[in-house]
């Protein structure tokens, strides 16, 4: 790709599309293993982050680099910034820590620019900002490249790449899939270049399942993300029997927190959330919520099943009966090798997988809240976990699929919601 | 077999550090071997050294496998002791056995306490455990000093400590001429209530699960914080009674260094029992004949017994190593 100054560059694509590791090249953080960088003209290597900052290439990244502890003109000076910074509009006393999240990249992006820097790269710089906040720095942006700067933005929100943007390279697993100009696209064409295919849209619509059993039912639910943006804005939404609703969208927009606040084990800042039943719960990144990756297969299987009542002998696991139960399970799900005393970080993705799906289904939960269920799984781990779901369905289990993947949500869902920023998208 | 090669490796260890040291080895471990396990004397001692650093490393266990890293046993086992001392202070018409027991369940209480301080400053204010149980040892440890000077001093005496014990408070000795007391029988006792918990019910399981990774028991929905505060609790009841089994078993009083570093102690002697029960045990006893032996090897070697602590550090960071490598390579075969 090429990058010219005077332009905003828009780099679009989904969580683990390549954006950052693209960006960390390009702000010197990692070395290419191979490929060639070229700086005005002239192929260059750099060393590290300070050596690309020498020469000119900054990076806001997603994660602020300031110190929290030090005042604002006190991390200027650390990145080389002496005078104060035109149009900051904070104090360069106050101290980092106690500014808003705004003014913490207000500060960053001063970081950036001090010194002049030719070409600075955003790494979702949105990410963190409320809806206004995030038009002041779109705002802000157009106004840098004006002044002749090179500007990439990092996103992965449609809109901001078509309202901003001169340029949009599109990423998809890590390759450029499309380079155009925001006149040659609109958000329908985009978010299918992102996904690798149509993205599939519908407005809420509750009417045909009215007379079903309810096993769901949300009402304004607002939740917070783990860095304290409202991730969930006022979603309603319910789930009968035997119903499979698909949650769509571009990822990072308020799903995965909607699904946690749905299982249960994200606080609600507000609205109203009523359950039926038994809510199993698929975490969305398996090794990092799903499992332990150092316990047993077994262990891990109990994870959901050392609740159930029939393993049970008051408050003891019988091992017997418990062995016994998950060699079922293992079974069943067709778990491979099949034995359950290995560590579960000795199966394969697809194995890992199955071994959550498994334990989450036995026992024939009243409603399933699966996350990016198939996400990097080989087409028979995904035909396996696709199965599963069905037969659940079939069941009467009520069942709230969130998935990037178009395919997989036309495929298994009764209805499909498109989630955008934390909100419902009503299709135009 | 493997532990087999565990107490080949342990000897291996014990011999390299006494070759660093420049000492004569097969001498050395002979005056080791005499003081620790030579006769029913050297044998009495070594059960007696092991009585607190099974308990305290039973205490470890429960932590560790919590991943709770209580570092704070010493502190824990000291003001289990004061406790148990500031109990016989005020309770002392009370007599005989129900006087021990009053003693040993204050001594649990005071160190469920304070390591339960630290769990609350971790799961209200985030606090690295690490630093906070590190933290309280020294504020236990000023704690006995101005106890054993102040109120708690001896009337009339000069020396720093409590007044002792009655003979009826204490523990029987289980031989008239050493110090073998039945505290020794609590040890192997809650191993198994330990082991039985931890393995066989559904609360030790979500410990371990909280332990091993807090996102995956929180996404099951298992009460994370509620589990931490627990494991972290029983933990510091369990090195409280440590101290009072010394208290109620040998000493009968408190006094400065009533510790010679037990707390510190039971964090290697749970680490070499592999955060295991049973493991504690035999590790326990382990560390128990290093401490007994190395008085002899002081006597006749003219070897500070501060040696043992080199032996300690150099052991464990030793099975730790090994543990971690055996860990990475189970990751890389999995990746």
């Amino acid at each position: 790709m090429t990058i010219r100054s005077g332009e905003v560059h828009a780099l679009l694509g989904e969580n683990g599309a390549g954006k950052s590791t693209l960006a960390s090249i390009l702000s010197g953080n990692l070395q290419p293993t191979s490929g060639s960088l070229a700086l005005d003209g002239r192929e260059v290597r750099f060393r590290d982050a300070r050596d690309a900052r020498d020469r000119g290439v900054d990076v806001v990244h997603q994660h602020f680099m300031l110190v929290p502890t030090f005042t604002v003109a006190e991390n200027l000076a650390l990145f080389g910034a002496t005078q104060g910074v035109a149009g900051l509009d904070i104090s360069p006393d106050a101290v980092v820590r106690d500014l808003s999240v705004g003014e913490q990249q207000r500060v960053e992006i001063a970081r950036a620019l001090a010194s002049g820097r030719a070409m600075v790269l955003f790494d979702e710089p949105t990410a963190v900002l409320t809806p206004d906040e995030s038009q002041i720095l779109l705002d802000q942006l157009r106004l840098l490249a004006d002044e002749g700067r090179a500007i990439v933005l990092i996103t992965h929100r449609v809109e901001e790449a078509l309202a901003v943007a001169d340029r949009i390279t599109v990423l998809r697993g890590g390759r450029v899939v499309a380079e155009l100009t925001p006149q040659q696209a609109d958000e329908r064409s985009l978010e299918a270049l992102i996904a690798g295919g149509d993205v599939l849209r519908d407005a809420p619509n509750d009417e045909t399942h009215a007379a079903d059993e309810v096993r769901v039912r949300a009402e304004s639910l607002r939740a917070r993300s783990d860095r304290g943006h409202l991730a969930v804005d006022g979603v309603s939404l319910s789930v009968s029997a035997g119903e499979v609703v698909g949650i769509g969208g571009v990822d990072g927009n308020g799903q995965a927190e909607l699904a946690e606040a749905i299982a249960g084990i994200r606080e609600l800042e507000s609205g109203t959330l009523r359950t039926t039943g038994r809510v199993a719960y698929i975490p969305g990144d398996r090794n990092r919520d799903g499992l332990a990756l150092m316990m047993s297969v077994l262990d891990n299987l109990l994870i959901a099943g050392h609740r159930r009542k029939r393993l049970r002998a008051g408050p003891l696991l019988p091992p017997r009966r418990v062995g016994e139960w998950a060699r079922a399970v293992v079974q069943r799900y067709s778990i491979r090798p099949q034995r359950t005393d290995l560590p579960a970080a000795a199966l394969s993705g697809g194995n890992r997988q199955k071994v959550v799906v498994g334990r989450e289904l036995d026992g024939e939960p009243d409603v399933l809240v699966a996350v990016h269920p198939t996400r990097g799984l080989d087409v028979r781990a995904e035909a396996d976990v696709h199965r599963v779901l069905r037969e659940a369905k079939g069941r009467g289990c009520a069942i709230l699929l969130v998935s990037a993947d178009p395919d997989e949500l036309a495929a298994l869902a009764d209805r499909v919601l498109v989630m955008s920023r934390g909100k419902w998208k009503v299709s135009a | 077999m493997r532990h087999v090669a565990v107490l080949l490796g342990l000897l291996l260890t014990l011999a390299l550090t006494l070759l660093a040291f420049g000492l004569p080895v097969l001498e050395s471990l002979g005056h080791l071997w005499e003081g620790a396990l030579g006769d029913k004397f050297a044998i009495h001692r070594t059960l007696v050294k092991a009585c607190p650093l099974m308990l305290a490393g039973l205490g470890m266990v429960v932590a560790w496998r919590g991943g709770m890293f209580n570092i704070g046993g010493e502190g824990q086992l000291l003001v289990g002791a004061s406790a148990g001392a500031i109990t016989y202070q005020l309770l002392h018409r009370v007599e005989g056995p129900g006087l021990t027991a009053l003693v040993l369940v204050a001594c649990c209480a005071a160190g469920a306490a304070w390591a339960g301080i630290a769990a609350l400053l971790y799961t209200k204010r985030g606090v690295n455990v690490v630093i906070s149980t590190i933290l309280l040892n020294f504020v236990a440890i000023q704690v006995v000093s101005y106890l054993v000077r102040g109120p708690l001093q001896t009337p009339g005496e000069a020396i720093p400590q409590t007044t002792p014990l009655p003979e009826s408070a204490m523990f029987l000795r289980l031989d008239p001429q050493s110090s073998l007391h039945t505290g020794l029988f609590l040890a192997p006792v809650l191993a198994v209530l330990i082991h039985v918990w931890l393995k066989l019910t559904a609360s030790g399981f979500q410990l371990r699960v909280v332990g091993q990774n807090p996102s995956a028991a929180r996404a099951a929905r298992i009460p994370v914080a509620r589990t931490q505060v627990l494991a972290l609790t029983v933990s510091g009841a369990l090195c409280g009674l440590a101290g009072g089994v010394e208290y109620v078993g040998v000493s009968g009083y408190l006094f400065d260094g009533f510790s010679p570093g037990w707390g510190y102690l039971s964090i290697a002697v749970a680490l070499l029992g592999s955060l295991e029960a049973w493991g504690v045990l035999l590790s326990g006893l382990y560390f128990g004949a290093l401490l007994a032996g190395s008085r002899n090897l002081e006597a006749f070697g003219g070897t500070p017994s501060a040696f043992v602590y080199a032996v300690q550090g150099v052991a464990v960071i030793a099975f730790v190593a090994l543990q971690q490598w055996s860990r990475r390579r189970v990751e890389r075969a999995a990746s």
